[in-house]
């Protein structure tokens, strides 16, 4: 509400003349001389007094709300404003119907970074200063939340490119104590979309898994051949700055039918610095896979990482102890093109065995 | 609010009212009220007092002379009051400094200026408009007297209407001086009585513009008029709070930005104004406040204070007079988490590699108490919120037995003296991962779960303790995960002189206390001085180990180290070993 109705009877009183009361403003004495704010001397002029305003919401106009004592004294009273480092531009004061003064910013001036103003009134003489100056304007900060400056960073990060498509292949070869094969290969296909809010990225891609392993534990067992065709979802959450969620989604086909499966992945720190991340995977007939990875950027532009991979791949018979540790280099060739490579130690039964991967990304 | 205040005026002036009926019976005005610092006395326009009109304040003083014993009465004068504003009977006056707190009710005033006359111009023009029908008008007798007195009347208004045409426009003193000629030029005019009121109003009005303009140019504005100004601002504003200021400040700022912050002075304030705000060592720092414009004060915080999560800020003004916030309970502008990335820091990567031989009986592949270790190990020093992260794997091989079977077999075969087999290989691949906190500047705790396989062989005819991992031979093979675990503290610079002390178990293969010692008699010379208790690599007896590792650091990234160690369980059961590391640092 712009005012009331004792709004406009203070107002009155102020603007009346007193000369039929016994006492009028004008009789109280002049104060001492001991505050540090004081209106200038000088030729008459107004006095404008109004709170204020330091922040703002992008796109919502602001609206300053004045008292204007003497205002007869300066024909134009204006808040004069610019969005940015942009022009000055005129906003002029109005008076209501019950005395009060208003001058709005229009919505189109508050985006961000942010605006200024000051306010001036202007008389025969020249303009008269009542509030900051266009030297040193009142700032109204428009602050980003801090989603939206994440999202700056990200995209500074990546010059604006929010696609990505990359092709991953990995594998490791466990061996096997009675000279079987027990080995898998891995290769996704991937398009991801970066929303870089707290959605931070969506993708869609398409995986194979070629496999052989024992299908008994056992000097006389037999090789098995163990395939999948999949496609997933995933999706990114960036729960807090340095927090990313993984979730994921796969539905396809094994060498034994209909193929579900899911996983997720926690990252303590950015994907794209030094972090920690552990997570998890499964498919249906081709079993689950954990992992710990520790990455880290102190060897800038390149990334490395260790992990230490648990994984029943591709569909393991003869023991449940399948671990390997890797090790992988990541190298951005230029802003559109990073490579990786990584190579793999472990075992499943009998003596470890290396493995490896490599994978290329395109960013547009 | 408003409605208590105005019956608090209310009940005060009725009790002055009292109070003056009662002090009417003496003759001196005297003080009925004190209220809010104002006085409110027994006197007003009929006794000649109005705004700007000075009383005294007078004390009696009563003594006995001591030689006469008589009693001597005398009123002395303590300082001067000055009326505000006044009613017929009853005006409120306020008190000089020299009198701040000396006032009393009861006290005799005396009235100093010089009386005044005051009217009300209600009540004059209503006395006066009664005296109009009785101007005493010459009035004509005779023939014609009747045509000859309206003809008079007519040639009255015509001449007073011409003068009022003249007046109209004119500033409030040049229609009053046209009138006072037009009275000087008809000292019989019936309209006389009117038109002074006339003049009186008019110079009323006048003197009011006057005093206008006066406060308007003056280089001080009238405390009133700002803390009016104030009060219709915080009614327009729907705005109930009280205080001396306004602020414009926002209510959430980035990380390291610096904060402009304005305010609105309600009222003239007396005394210097600081801006207070909290710094990172948890001291205010003072930030001077800048007059600005009609009436504003602003300040910037500078950038190295908008630090954590809040900025805490305070006003002062005057001595401890309040203001805006305090030091206890500061006002908060929120501040975003700084979000900006660093570039990658150096040193904060360590990747280590070693080999570990342990020969506890010196009989090196013909002993039964020997084992070796390898481990890779990953390091990422975050420093915040967990101050490294390791992963790492590891690989520990051996045979371990009895050390008095081994010691008093007599075909070397740790065989006891029925024949019967005691010894064991082991083979345990293992993974880890291992969070180091450091809860003070020189104190770290490092805490490293282990899982891996275990492998265990007991057949007697077997050299290599991985015959179970790689053979197709599993005859007296054990195999099982195996998990375990390590703890350490480390007190000291991790890079500098230190002292680790940390005891590890892993089930069925052995438990492990050291106390290590790390130091760099130069700064390419690390040194490390171990002494271990273990029963690795199997449960067994426990022993000793005495290590020391120095390294060679020719480059700041990558060095070589090499391992010595004494190793007994006792004093015939030890030998001499060593090991090899590699270890990288980004």
């Amino acid at each position: 509400m712009r005012t009331t109705s004792f709004t406009a009877l203070f107002i009155a009183t102020l603007a009346a003349p007193a000369a039929a009361q016994i006492v009028d403003p004008y009789d109280a004495p002049p104060a001492a001389r001991t505050a540090a704010v004081a209106a200038p001397a000088g030729p008459a002029r107004a006095t404008v007094l109004h709170v204020p305003v330091a922040e703002a919401t992008p796109g919502e106009p602001v609206e300053i709300v004045a008292v204007i004592d003497g205002a007869w004294a300066e024909p134009t009273l204006v808040a004069r404003y610019r969005s940015g480092d942009g022009a000055w531009r005129d906003a002029i004061f109005e008076q209501s119907s019950a005395g009060g003064w208003f001058a709005t910013i229009p919505a189109d001036a508050i985006t961000p970074p942010g605006a200024a103003y000051y306010i001036v009134g202007t008389t025969a003489d020249g303009e008269v200063a009542h509030f900051a100056s266009a030297a040193a304007p009142q700032p109204i900060r428009i602050e980003p939340t801090l989603v939206d400056r994440l999202e700056q960073l990200d995209d500074a990060r990546l010059d604006g490119r929010r696609e990505s498509v990359s092709l991953d292949l990995d594998g490791h070869d466990f061996g096997n104590r009675y000279g079987n094969l027990d080995a898998f290969l891995r290769a996704e296909l991937r398009w991801t979309h970066r929303v870089s809010r707290t959605l931070h990225s969506v993708g869609f891609g398409f995986g194979s898994i070629w496999g052989r392993t024992p299908d008994s534990d056992g000097a006389f067992a037999e090789e098995q051949v163990a395939l999948g065709r999949y496609g997933i979802a995933e999706v990114r959450v960036r729960a807090h700055p340095s927090v990313f969620i993984d979730g994921r989604l796969a539905l396809g086909v094994s060498d034994e039918g209909f193929l579900r499966g899911g996983g997720g992945a926690i990252t303590l720190g950015k994907p794209w610095r030094s972090n920690v991340s552990m997570g998890a995977d499964m498919l249906d007939d081709l079993g689950p896979t954990a992992f710990v990875r520790l990455q880290w950027d102190t060897a800038w532009p390149v990334l490395m990482g260790a992990s230490i991979v648990r994984t029943d791949l591709p569909d393991a018979q003869v023991s449940a102890n399948g671990l390997y540790i890797k090790y992988d280099l990541g190298y951005r060739v230029n802003p559109t093109l990073s490579v990786r490579g990584a190579v793999s130690y472990g075992s499943r039964d009998g003596a470890g065995r290396f493995g490896g991967g490599v994978g290329v990304q395109t960013d547009f | 609010m408003k409605l208590l205040t105005t019956i608090s005026i209310t009940v005060t002036v009725t009790a002055a009212a009292l109070v003056a009926s009662v002090a009417a019976a003496s003759a001196e005005p005297v003080v009925l009220q004190i209220e809010k610092g104002l006085v409110y006395v027994d006197v007003g326009s009929k006794d000649g007092v109005g705004a700007d009109t000075e009383l005294e304040l007078v004390r009696e003083v009563v003594v006995t002379d001591p030689v006469s014993r008589s009693v001597l009465r005398d009123k002395f004068a303590l300082g001067t009051l000055t009326v505000v504003k006044a009613g017929e009977r009853v005006c409120q006056a306020r008190p000089s400094e020299d009198l701040a707190g000396r006032v009393k009710v009861g006290d005799e005033i005396r009235i100093a200026s010089e009386r005044r006359r005051f009217v009300d111009p209600w009540a004059e023009r209503v006395a006066e408009s009664k005296q109009v029908k009785d101007v005493p008008a010459p009035t004509p007798t005779g023939p014609g007297a009747d045509r000859a007195i309206a003809a008079r009347a007519v040639e009255e208004a015509l001449a007073a209407r011409a003068v009022w045409e003249t007046t109209l426009g004119r500033p409030p003193i040049e229609r009053a001086h046209r009138w006072r000629e037009f009275l000087s030029s008809r000292p019989t005019t019936p309209y006389a009585p009117v038109i002074r009121t006339e003049i009186a109003s008019l110079e009323a009005q006048q003197q009011t513009l006057d005093r206008a303009a006066e406060a308007a140019t003056a280089p001080e504005p009238v405390r009133d008029r700002r803390r009016a100004l104030a009060e219709a601002l915080a009614v327009l504003r729907n705005d109930p709070t009280r205080g001396p200021l306004w602020v414009g400040a926002p209510s959430r700022v980035a990380h390291g930005q610096p904060v402009v912050m304005t305010f609105a002075v309600r009222e003239q304030l007396a005394g210097a104004m600081w801006l207070y705000v909290r710094g990172g060592d948890g001291a205010f720092r003072r930030v001077e406040l800048t007059p600005d414009g009609d009436a504003y004060l602003r300040a910037t915080i500078p950038a190295e204070l908008v630090r954590g999560d809040r900025v805490e800020w305070f006003v002062e003004i005057g001595e401890g007079a309040g203001g805006m916030g305090s030091r206890a309970e500061p006002r908060v502008i929120d501040v975003d988490r700084d979000v900006v990335e660093p570039p990658p820091a150096p040193n904060r990567t360590t990747i280590s590699t070693s080999v570990d031989y342990v020969d506890f009986d010196g009989s090196l592949a013909k002993g039964f108490d020997q084992y070796y270790q390898a481990e890779a190990d990953f390091t990422y020093r975050f420093l915040e919120p967990v101050h490294a992260v390791r992963i790492g794997f590891g690989s520990l091989s051996g045979k371990g037995g009895p050390k008095d079977i081994i010691d008093e077999a007599v075909n070397n075969d740790c065989r006891d003296q029925n024949g019967s087999y005691h010894c064991r290989s082991v083979d345990y691949t293992y993974v880890y991962t291992e969070v180091e906190l450091q809860p003070r500047p020189q104190v770290a705790i490092m805490l490293r779960p282990m899982a891996g396989l275990l492998t265990t062989d007991r057949d007697e005819n077997v050299g290599s303790p991985g015959r179970c991992r790689d053979s197709e031979q599993l005859d007296d093979c054990e195999f099982e995960t195996g998990f375990g675990f390590r703890g350490r503290v480390r007190f000291g610079d991790e890079r500098g002189t230190n002292l680790q002390i940390g005891l590890g178990f892993t089930a069925q293969v052995g438990t492990l206390f050291e106390a290590a010692y790390h130091w760099a008699p130069r700064p390419v010379v690390p040194v490390k001085l171990a002494v271990q208790v273990t029963d690795l690599p199997v449960t067994s007896d426990f022993g000793v180990r005495l290590v020391s590792d120095v390294g060679w650091r020719g480059t700041s990234w990558v060095y070589p180290s090499v391992r010595l160690s004494y190793q007994a369980r006792d004093i015939d059961h030890a030998g001499f070993s060593g090991g090899l590391g590699l270890n990288f640092d980004w």
